[in-house]
Protein backbone atom coordinates (compact mmCIF):
# COMPACT_ATOMS: atom_id res chain seq x y z
CA UNK A 1 0.00 0.00 0.00
CA UNK A 2 2.84 2.66 0.90
CA UNK A 3 4.42 1.45 -2.07
CA UNK A 4 1.67 2.33 -4.32
CA UNK A 5 1.67 5.19 -2.90
CA UNK A 6 4.76 6.09 -3.22
CA UNK A 7 4.60 5.03 -7.18
CA UNK A 8 1.39 7.80 -7.59
CA UNK A 9 2.84 10.31 -5.76
CA UNK A 10 6.50 9.98 -8.41
CA UNK A 11 4.25 9.81 -11.12
CA UNK A 12 2.29 12.70 -10.20
CA UNK A 13 5.98 14.69 -9.75
CA UNK A 14 6.72 13.80 -12.86
CA UNK A 15 3.24 14.78 -14.93
CA UNK A 16 3.96 18.52 -13.06
CA UNK A 17 7.58 18.38 -14.02
CA UNK A 18 6.72 17.97 -17.48
CA UNK A 19 4.16 20.06 -17.70
CA UNK A 20 6.53 22.66 -16.11
CA UNK A 21 9.25 22.40 -18.64
CA UNK A 22 6.85 22.40 -21.54
CA UNK A 23 5.50 25.57 -20.08
CA UNK A 24 8.95 26.89 -20.28
CA UNK A 25 9.02 25.81 -24.34
CA UNK A 26 6.18 28.43 -25.33
CA UNK A 27 4.08 31.80 -24.07
CA UNK A 28 2.66 31.88 -20.48
CA UNK A 29 -0.70 32.60 -21.86
CA UNK A 30 -0.74 29.35 -24.34
CA UNK A 31 0.61 27.30 -21.42
CA UNK A 32 1.02 28.61 -17.75
CA UNK A 33 3.02 26.41 -15.77
CA UNK A 34 2.12 24.48 -12.76
CA UNK A 35 2.81 26.97 -9.94
CA UNK A 36 1.09 29.38 -11.54
CA UNK A 37 -2.38 27.67 -12.15
CA UNK A 38 -2.01 26.89 -8.28
CA UNK A 39 -2.14 30.16 -7.52
CA UNK A 40 -5.22 30.92 -9.34
CA UNK A 41 -6.60 28.00 -8.19
CA UNK A 42 -6.24 28.86 -4.61
CA UNK A 43 -6.77 33.03 -5.16
CA UNK A 44 -10.53 31.52 -7.03
CA UNK A 45 -10.55 29.20 -3.87
CA UNK A 46 -10.66 31.78 -1.35
CA UNK A 47 -11.52 35.04 -3.11
CA UNK A 48 -13.75 33.91 -6.07
CA UNK A 49 -16.41 32.23 -7.18
CA UNK A 50 -14.62 28.28 -7.91
CA UNK A 51 -16.64 27.12 -4.85
CA UNK A 52 -19.66 28.18 -5.42
CA UNK A 53 -19.37 26.78 -9.38
CA UNK A 54 -18.08 23.71 -7.92
CA UNK A 55 -21.02 22.82 -5.62
CA UNK A 56 -23.52 23.40 -8.46
CA UNK A 57 -21.36 21.16 -11.18
CA UNK A 58 -21.31 18.43 -8.20
CA UNK A 59 -24.98 18.75 -7.37
CA UNK A 60 -25.95 18.02 -11.12
CA UNK A 61 -23.07 15.40 -11.63
CA UNK A 62 -24.98 14.00 -8.15
CA UNK A 63 -28.61 13.75 -9.39
CA UNK A 64 -27.43 12.54 -12.74
CA UNK A 65 -25.60 9.75 -11.19
CA UNK A 66 -27.89 8.60 -8.88
CA UNK A 67 -30.78 8.67 -11.55
CA UNK A 68 -28.96 7.27 -14.48
CA UNK A 69 -27.65 4.26 -11.71
CA UNK A 70 -31.48 3.62 -10.79
CA UNK A 71 -33.29 3.98 -13.92
CA UNK A 72 -30.37 2.13 -15.57
CA UNK A 73 -30.16 -0.72 -12.92
CA UNK A 74 -33.95 -0.80 -13.16
CA UNK A 75 -34.08 -1.50 -17.16
CA UNK A 76 -31.33 -3.63 -16.81
CA UNK A 77 -31.95 -6.26 -14.53
CA UNK A 78 -35.45 -6.19 -16.68
CA UNK A 79 -33.60 -6.92 -20.31
CA UNK A 80 -31.54 -9.40 -18.48
CA UNK A 81 -34.12 -11.80 -16.91
CA UNK A 82 -36.13 -11.35 -19.43
CA UNK A 83 -35.19 -12.42 -22.84
CA UNK A 84 -38.34 -11.05 -25.07
CA UNK A 85 -37.86 -7.57 -23.45
CA UNK A 86 -33.88 -7.95 -24.09
CA UNK A 87 -34.52 -9.02 -28.22
CA UNK A 88 -37.14 -5.95 -28.19
CA UNK A 89 -34.99 -3.23 -26.94
CA UNK A 90 -31.55 -4.30 -27.81
CA UNK A 91 -31.68 -2.28 -30.39
CA UNK A 92 -32.43 0.41 -28.71
CA UNK A 93 -29.69 0.17 -26.32
CA UNK A 94 -27.34 0.46 -29.00
CA UNK A 95 -28.42 3.29 -30.59
CA UNK A 96 -28.60 5.51 -27.77
CA UNK A 97 -25.10 3.79 -26.70
CA UNK A 98 -24.03 5.23 -29.87
CA UNK A 99 -25.53 8.97 -29.98
CA UNK A 100 -22.81 11.28 -28.98
CA UNK A 101 -23.40 13.30 -25.76
CA UNK A 102 -23.10 16.81 -27.64
CA UNK A 103 -25.87 15.38 -29.99
CA UNK A 104 -28.21 14.61 -27.39
CA UNK A 105 -27.67 17.82 -24.36
CA UNK A 106 -28.35 19.79 -28.16
CA UNK A 107 -32.09 18.06 -28.58
CA UNK A 108 -32.53 18.35 -25.04
CA UNK A 109 -32.34 22.10 -24.55
CA UNK A 110 -34.24 22.42 -28.07
CA UNK A 111 -37.20 20.46 -26.99
CA UNK A 112 -37.03 21.60 -23.16
CA UNK A 113 -35.40 24.83 -22.98
CA UNK A 114 -32.49 25.80 -21.31
CA UNK A 115 -33.43 24.88 -18.28
CA UNK A 116 -32.18 22.42 -15.43
CA UNK A 117 -34.50 19.52 -16.16
CA UNK A 118 -32.70 19.66 -19.91
CA UNK A 119 -29.29 19.70 -18.27
CA UNK A 120 -29.99 16.78 -16.42
CA UNK A 121 -32.08 14.65 -18.52
CA UNK A 122 -29.59 15.14 -21.66
CA UNK A 123 -26.75 14.03 -18.91
CA UNK A 124 -29.15 10.85 -17.76
CA UNK A 125 -29.69 9.68 -20.87
CA UNK A 126 -25.80 9.35 -22.22
CA UNK A 127 -25.28 7.68 -18.88
CA UNK A 128 -28.57 5.30 -18.63
CA UNK A 129 -27.51 3.19 -22.09
CA UNK A 130 -23.99 2.18 -20.71
CA UNK A 131 -25.28 1.17 -16.87
CA UNK A 132 -28.02 -1.11 -18.59
CA UNK A 133 -25.16 -2.86 -20.89
CA UNK A 134 -23.41 -3.36 -17.82
CA UNK A 135 -26.51 -4.41 -15.26
CA UNK A 136 -27.99 -6.36 -17.79
CA UNK A 137 -25.00 -9.07 -18.59
CA UNK A 138 -24.96 -9.04 -14.28
CA UNK A 139 -28.46 -10.01 -14.19
CA UNK A 140 -28.20 -12.78 -16.93
CA UNK A 141 -25.56 -14.34 -14.25
CA UNK A 142 -28.27 -14.04 -11.36
CA UNK A 143 -27.88 -17.99 -9.89
CA UNK A 144 -31.73 -19.46 -10.43
CA UNK A 145 -30.57 -21.69 -7.32
CA UNK A 146 -31.00 -18.45 -5.10
CA UNK A 147 -34.07 -17.71 -6.41
CA UNK A 148 -35.44 -21.16 -5.31
CA UNK A 149 -34.29 -20.53 -2.02
CA UNK A 150 -35.81 -17.52 -2.04
CA UNK A 151 -38.97 -18.99 -3.09
CA UNK A 152 -38.52 -22.06 -0.54
CA UNK A 153 -38.21 -19.65 2.47
CA UNK A 154 -40.79 -17.20 1.26
CA UNK A 155 -38.10 -14.25 1.12
CA UNK A 156 -40.24 -11.76 -0.17
CA UNK A 157 -39.97 -8.83 -2.92
CA UNK A 158 -37.57 -6.73 -0.96
CA UNK A 159 -35.81 -9.20 1.10
CA UNK A 160 -34.96 -11.26 -2.02
CA UNK A 161 -33.62 -8.21 -4.07
CA UNK A 162 -31.86 -6.70 -0.64
CA UNK A 163 -30.42 -9.64 0.41
CA UNK A 164 -30.58 -12.63 -2.55
CA UNK A 165 -30.13 -9.92 -6.16
CA UNK A 166 -28.28 -6.96 -4.98
CA UNK A 167 -25.01 -9.16 -3.63
CA UNK A 168 -25.24 -11.10 -6.69
CA UNK A 169 -25.15 -7.66 -9.13
CA UNK A 170 -22.73 -5.90 -6.72
CA UNK A 171 -19.80 -6.51 -9.15
CA UNK A 172 -21.86 -5.27 -11.82
CA UNK A 173 -23.31 -2.00 -9.68
CA UNK A 174 -19.52 -1.09 -8.72
CA UNK A 175 -18.63 -1.54 -12.35
CA UNK A 176 -21.34 0.87 -14.00
CA UNK A 177 -20.76 3.35 -10.88
CA UNK A 178 -17.09 4.08 -10.95
CA UNK A 179 -17.45 4.25 -15.10
CA UNK A 180 -21.14 6.44 -14.07
CA UNK A 181 -18.98 8.36 -12.40
CA UNK A 182 -15.74 9.24 -14.55
CA UNK A 183 -18.08 9.98 -17.53
CA UNK A 184 -21.13 11.96 -16.19
CA UNK A 185 -18.80 14.77 -15.20
CA UNK A 186 -16.79 15.26 -18.23
CA UNK A 187 -21.28 14.92 -19.98
CA UNK A 188 -22.16 17.50 -17.37
CA UNK A 189 -19.29 20.07 -18.25
CA UNK A 190 -20.31 20.02 -21.94
CA UNK A 191 -24.13 20.54 -20.99
CA UNK A 192 -23.21 23.36 -18.57
CA UNK A 193 -21.06 24.81 -21.11
CA UNK A 194 -23.89 24.56 -23.71
CA UNK A 195 -26.96 25.61 -21.78
CA UNK A 196 -26.29 26.86 -18.50
CA UNK A 197 -25.45 29.99 -16.45
CA UNK A 198 -23.29 28.33 -13.63
CA UNK A 199 -21.47 25.64 -13.04
CA UNK A 200 -17.66 24.81 -13.98
CA UNK A 201 -18.88 24.02 -17.86
CA UNK A 202 -20.18 27.47 -17.74
CA UNK A 203 -16.74 28.75 -15.97
CA UNK A 204 -14.71 27.05 -18.57
CA UNK A 205 -16.60 28.82 -21.49
CA UNK A 206 -16.22 32.55 -20.22
CA UNK A 207 -12.59 31.62 -19.52
CA UNK A 208 -12.08 30.10 -23.28
CA UNK A 209 -14.01 33.25 -24.58
CA UNK A 210 -10.85 35.63 -22.98
CA UNK A 211 -8.19 32.83 -24.00
CA UNK A 212 -8.40 32.52 -20.13
CA UNK A 213 -6.02 29.12 -20.06
CA UNK A 214 -4.70 29.64 -16.79
CA UNK A 215 -8.49 29.84 -15.23
CA UNK A 216 -9.62 26.82 -17.72
CA UNK A 217 -6.76 24.58 -16.00
CA UNK A 218 -7.61 25.89 -12.78
CA UNK A 219 -11.11 24.96 -12.19
CA UNK A 220 -10.87 21.88 -14.28
CA UNK A 221 -7.84 20.52 -12.10
CA UNK A 222 -10.31 21.62 -8.87
CA UNK A 223 -12.72 19.81 -10.14
CA UNK A 224 -10.59 16.85 -10.90
CA UNK A 225 -9.56 16.37 -7.86
CA UNK A 226 -13.06 16.26 -5.94
CA UNK A 227 -13.70 13.56 -8.29
CA UNK A 228 -11.13 11.64 -7.46
CA UNK A 229 -11.51 12.44 -3.81
CA UNK A 230 -14.66 10.97 -4.46
CA UNK A 231 -13.90 8.07 -6.28
CA UNK A 232 -11.45 7.42 -3.60
CA UNK A 233 -12.87 8.03 -0.67
CA UNK A 234 -16.10 7.00 -1.36
CA UNK A 235 -16.73 4.35 -4.01
CA UNK A 236 -13.13 2.57 -3.42
CA UNK A 237 -14.21 1.78 0.00
CA UNK A 238 -17.98 0.49 -0.93
CA UNK A 239 -16.44 -1.63 -3.71
CA UNK A 240 -14.36 -3.49 -1.29
CA UNK A 241 -16.86 -3.55 1.59
CA UNK A 242 -18.91 -4.98 -1.24
CA UNK A 243 -16.67 -7.35 -2.22
CA UNK A 244 -15.34 -8.66 1.36
CA UNK A 245 -16.86 -11.69 1.49
CA UNK A 246 -14.52 -13.47 -1.33
CA UNK A 247 -11.41 -12.43 0.63
CA UNK B 1 -54.01 -24.06 5.06
CA UNK B 2 -53.16 -28.10 4.65
CA UNK B 3 -50.74 -29.85 6.72
CA UNK B 4 -50.18 -32.91 4.18
CA UNK B 5 -48.29 -32.84 1.10
CA UNK B 6 -50.17 -34.07 -1.99
CA UNK B 7 -49.08 -34.66 -5.63
CA UNK B 8 -50.57 -36.07 -8.27
CA UNK B 9 -48.10 -35.90 -11.44
CA UNK B 10 -49.92 -36.68 -14.48
CA UNK B 11 -46.52 -35.69 -16.73
CA UNK B 12 -43.68 -33.92 -16.19
CA UNK B 13 -41.61 -32.99 -19.04
CA UNK B 14 -37.96 -31.40 -20.08
CA UNK B 15 -38.44 -30.47 -23.75
CA UNK B 16 -39.18 -33.45 -25.38
CA UNK B 17 -38.21 -36.03 -22.67
CA UNK B 18 -40.84 -37.25 -19.87
CA UNK B 19 -38.85 -37.63 -16.74
CA UNK B 20 -42.10 -38.32 -14.32
CA UNK B 21 -45.46 -39.90 -15.48
CA UNK B 22 -48.82 -40.96 -13.33
CA UNK B 23 -47.46 -40.25 -9.71
CA UNK B 24 -49.22 -40.31 -6.79
CA UNK B 25 -48.16 -39.04 -3.47
CA UNK B 26 -49.43 -38.37 0.01
CA UNK B 27 -47.44 -37.69 3.22
CA UNK B 28 -49.27 -36.91 6.60
CA UNK B 29 -47.99 -35.52 9.36
CA UNK B 30 -45.53 -36.92 11.22
CA UNK B 31 -45.14 -39.32 8.21
CA UNK B 32 -41.54 -40.11 6.57
CA UNK B 33 -41.44 -41.06 3.02
CA UNK B 34 -37.97 -41.54 1.12
CA UNK B 35 -37.88 -41.37 -2.68
CA UNK B 36 -35.14 -43.56 -4.14
CA UNK B 37 -34.19 -44.47 -7.61
CA UNK B 38 -31.18 -44.34 -10.13
CA UNK B 39 -29.44 -41.44 -10.66
CA UNK B 40 -31.17 -38.97 -13.52
CA UNK B 41 -34.75 -40.65 -12.89
CA UNK B 42 -36.28 -37.36 -12.01
CA UNK B 43 -36.33 -37.55 -7.52
CA UNK B 44 -34.78 -33.81 -7.53
CA UNK B 45 -37.52 -32.81 -10.03
CA UNK B 46 -40.10 -34.51 -7.70
CA UNK B 47 -38.67 -32.50 -5.03
CA UNK B 48 -38.93 -29.38 -6.84
CA UNK B 49 -42.32 -29.96 -7.84
CA UNK B 50 -43.38 -30.84 -4.15
CA UNK B 51 -41.77 -27.61 -3.04
CA UNK B 52 -43.69 -25.47 -5.54
CA UNK B 53 -40.77 -24.16 -7.58
CA UNK B 54 -41.58 -26.49 -10.62
CA UNK B 55 -44.84 -25.51 -11.82
CA UNK B 56 -44.48 -27.02 -15.77
CA UNK B 57 -46.36 -30.11 -15.08
CA UNK B 58 -49.44 -31.34 -15.76
CA UNK B 59 -51.17 -32.67 -12.79
CA UNK B 60 -51.79 -31.06 -9.27
CA UNK B 61 -49.39 -30.30 -6.39
CA UNK B 62 -49.92 -28.82 -2.77
CA UNK B 63 -47.84 -28.47 0.38
CA UNK B 64 -48.47 -26.92 3.60
CA UNK B 65 -47.60 -23.36 4.06
CA UNK B 66 -43.82 -23.16 5.65
CA UNK B 67 -41.62 -25.59 4.18
CA UNK B 68 -38.53 -26.46 5.22
CA UNK B 69 -35.63 -27.80 2.14
CA UNK B 70 -32.27 -29.04 2.16
CA UNK B 71 -31.32 -28.88 -1.49
CA UNK B 72 -28.99 -31.41 -2.84
CA UNK B 73 -25.58 -28.50 -2.68
CA UNK B 74 -26.22 -26.31 0.66
CA UNK B 75 -26.93 -23.68 -1.17
CA UNK B 76 -26.25 -21.22 1.56
CA UNK B 77 -25.96 -17.02 0.24
CA UNK B 78 -21.95 -17.29 0.03
CA UNK B 79 -22.16 -13.21 1.06
CA UNK B 80 -23.77 -14.22 4.79
CA UNK B 81 -22.64 -15.61 7.39
CA UNK B 82 -24.23 -19.20 8.72
CA UNK B 83 -25.99 -17.23 11.41
CA UNK B 84 -27.16 -14.71 8.82
CA UNK B 85 -28.12 -17.33 6.28
CA UNK B 86 -30.62 -18.76 8.99
CA UNK B 87 -31.82 -15.72 9.91
CA UNK B 88 -32.51 -14.48 6.62
CA UNK B 89 -34.82 -17.71 6.48
CA UNK B 90 -36.25 -17.26 10.16
CA UNK B 91 -36.01 -13.87 10.70
CA UNK B 92 -38.36 -13.75 13.90
CA UNK B 93 -35.71 -16.09 15.47
CA UNK B 94 -33.92 -13.97 17.61
CA UNK B 95 -29.91 -14.35 18.15
CA UNK B 96 -30.59 -17.16 20.94
CA UNK B 97 -32.78 -19.23 18.42
CA UNK B 98 -30.42 -19.21 15.81
CA UNK B 99 -27.45 -20.39 18.14
CA UNK B 100 -29.45 -23.16 19.18
CA UNK B 101 -30.33 -24.06 15.83
CA UNK B 102 -26.66 -24.30 15.40
CA UNK B 103 -26.03 -26.08 18.35
CA UNK B 104 -28.47 -29.01 17.14
CA UNK B 105 -26.42 -29.55 13.96
CA UNK B 106 -22.58 -29.63 16.18
CA UNK B 107 -21.85 -25.72 15.41
CA UNK B 108 -22.52 -23.81 18.29
CA UNK B 109 -20.20 -20.46 18.08
CA UNK B 110 -19.62 -20.50 14.25
CA UNK B 111 -22.44 -18.16 13.42
CA UNK B 112 -19.83 -15.61 12.30
CA UNK B 113 -17.98 -18.19 9.75
CA UNK B 114 -19.12 -17.49 5.99
CA UNK B 115 -19.75 -20.20 3.64
CA UNK B 116 -16.17 -20.02 1.92
CA UNK B 117 -14.29 -20.70 5.38
CA UNK B 118 -16.63 -23.87 5.93
CA UNK B 119 -16.15 -27.38 4.78
CA UNK B 120 -18.65 -29.20 2.89
CA UNK B 121 -20.56 -30.96 6.03
CA UNK B 122 -20.06 -27.81 7.74
CA UNK B 123 -22.33 -26.13 5.45
CA UNK B 124 -24.60 -29.03 5.20
CA UNK B 125 -24.94 -28.89 8.72
CA UNK B 126 -26.04 -25.23 8.50
CA UNK B 127 -28.39 -25.90 5.46
CA UNK B 128 -30.52 -28.37 7.17
CA UNK B 129 -30.54 -25.78 10.80
CA UNK B 130 -32.00 -23.49 8.17
CA UNK B 131 -34.48 -25.57 7.56
CA UNK B 132 -35.41 -26.77 10.84
CA UNK B 133 -35.05 -23.14 12.05
CA UNK B 134 -38.13 -22.71 9.74
CA UNK B 135 -40.16 -24.79 11.93
CA UNK B 136 -41.56 -25.98 9.25
CA UNK B 137 -45.07 -28.60 8.63
CA UNK B 138 -43.31 -30.50 5.41
CA UNK B 139 -39.29 -31.25 5.30
CA UNK B 140 -37.78 -31.67 1.70
CA UNK B 141 -34.44 -33.21 1.76
CA UNK B 142 -32.65 -33.63 -1.46
CA UNK B 143 -29.80 -36.42 -0.64
CA UNK B 144 -28.67 -34.50 2.42
CA UNK B 145 -26.34 -36.98 3.86
CA UNK B 146 -24.50 -37.49 0.64
CA UNK B 147 -20.42 -36.63 0.68
CA UNK B 148 -20.64 -36.24 4.66
CA UNK B 149 -18.29 -37.52 7.08
CA UNK B 150 -19.36 -39.95 10.16
CA UNK B 151 -19.73 -37.06 12.06
CA UNK B 152 -21.66 -35.08 10.00
CA UNK B 153 -24.14 -37.37 9.08
CA UNK B 154 -24.57 -38.15 12.66
CA UNK B 155 -25.26 -34.61 13.73
CA UNK B 156 -27.36 -34.15 11.13
CA UNK B 157 -29.51 -37.05 11.56
CA UNK B 158 -29.90 -36.86 15.06
CA UNK B 159 -31.21 -33.06 14.56
CA UNK B 160 -33.50 -33.77 11.76
CA UNK B 161 -34.94 -36.50 13.86
CA UNK B 162 -35.36 -34.53 16.80
CA UNK B 163 -37.02 -32.00 14.51
CA UNK B 164 -39.60 -34.88 14.19
CA UNK B 165 -40.37 -36.08 17.05
CA UNK B 166 -41.06 -32.90 18.50
CA UNK B 167 -43.15 -31.33 15.58
CA UNK B 168 -44.08 -33.91 13.54
CA UNK B 169 -43.81 -32.90 9.84
CA UNK B 170 -44.42 -34.40 6.76
CA UNK B 171 -40.81 -35.05 5.53
CA UNK B 172 -39.81 -36.26 2.06
CA UNK B 173 -36.42 -37.40 1.96
CA UNK B 174 -34.57 -38.24 -1.52
CA UNK B 175 -31.94 -40.69 -0.82
CA UNK B 176 -29.55 -43.29 -2.84
CA UNK B 177 -28.75 -45.33 0.15
CA UNK B 178 -30.83 -47.55 1.74
CA UNK B 179 -28.94 -47.59 4.72
CA UNK B 180 -29.56 -44.05 5.37
CA UNK B 181 -33.43 -44.70 5.50
CA UNK B 182 -33.45 -47.59 7.74
CA UNK B 183 -34.96 -46.81 11.16
CA UNK B 184 -36.38 -43.12 9.73
CA UNK B 185 -38.51 -43.78 6.51
CA UNK B 186 -42.06 -44.65 7.17
CA UNK B 187 -42.44 -45.76 3.23
CA UNK B 188 -40.20 -45.99 0.24
CA UNK B 189 -41.36 -44.73 -3.05
CA UNK B 190 -39.15 -45.76 -5.50
CA UNK B 191 -39.04 -43.85 -8.96
CA UNK B 192 -38.31 -45.88 -12.24
CA UNK B 193 -36.95 -43.93 -15.57
CA UNK B 194 -39.32 -43.86 -18.26
CA UNK B 195 -38.27 -45.54 -21.03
Amino acid sequence: MASRLAWQALSLLLLLTVWHLAARLVPAATLPPPGAVGVVLVRALVHGDLGHHLAITLGRVAVAFVLSLTVGTGLGVALGRLPLLDRVFDGWVVFFLNLPALVTAILCFVWFGLTEGAALAAVALNKIPSVVVTVREGARTLDPGYRDLARVYRFGGWRTLRHVVLPQLAPYLMVAARSGLALIWKIVLVVELLGRSDGIGFKLHLFFQNFDVAGILAYSLAFILVVQAIELLLLAPLDRKASAWRD
Amino acid sequence: MTDTIRAHIERKWFGDTPVLADLRLEVGPGEVVAVTGPSGCGKSTLLGILAGLDRDFRGTASRPAVVGMVFQEPRLLPWKSAAANIALAAPGLGRAGIEAALAAVGLAGQGELLPRRMSLGMARRVAVARALAVEPAALLLDEPYVSLDEDSVRLTRAAVAAYCARRRPAVVMVSHTPAELEGFADRVVEIRPIR
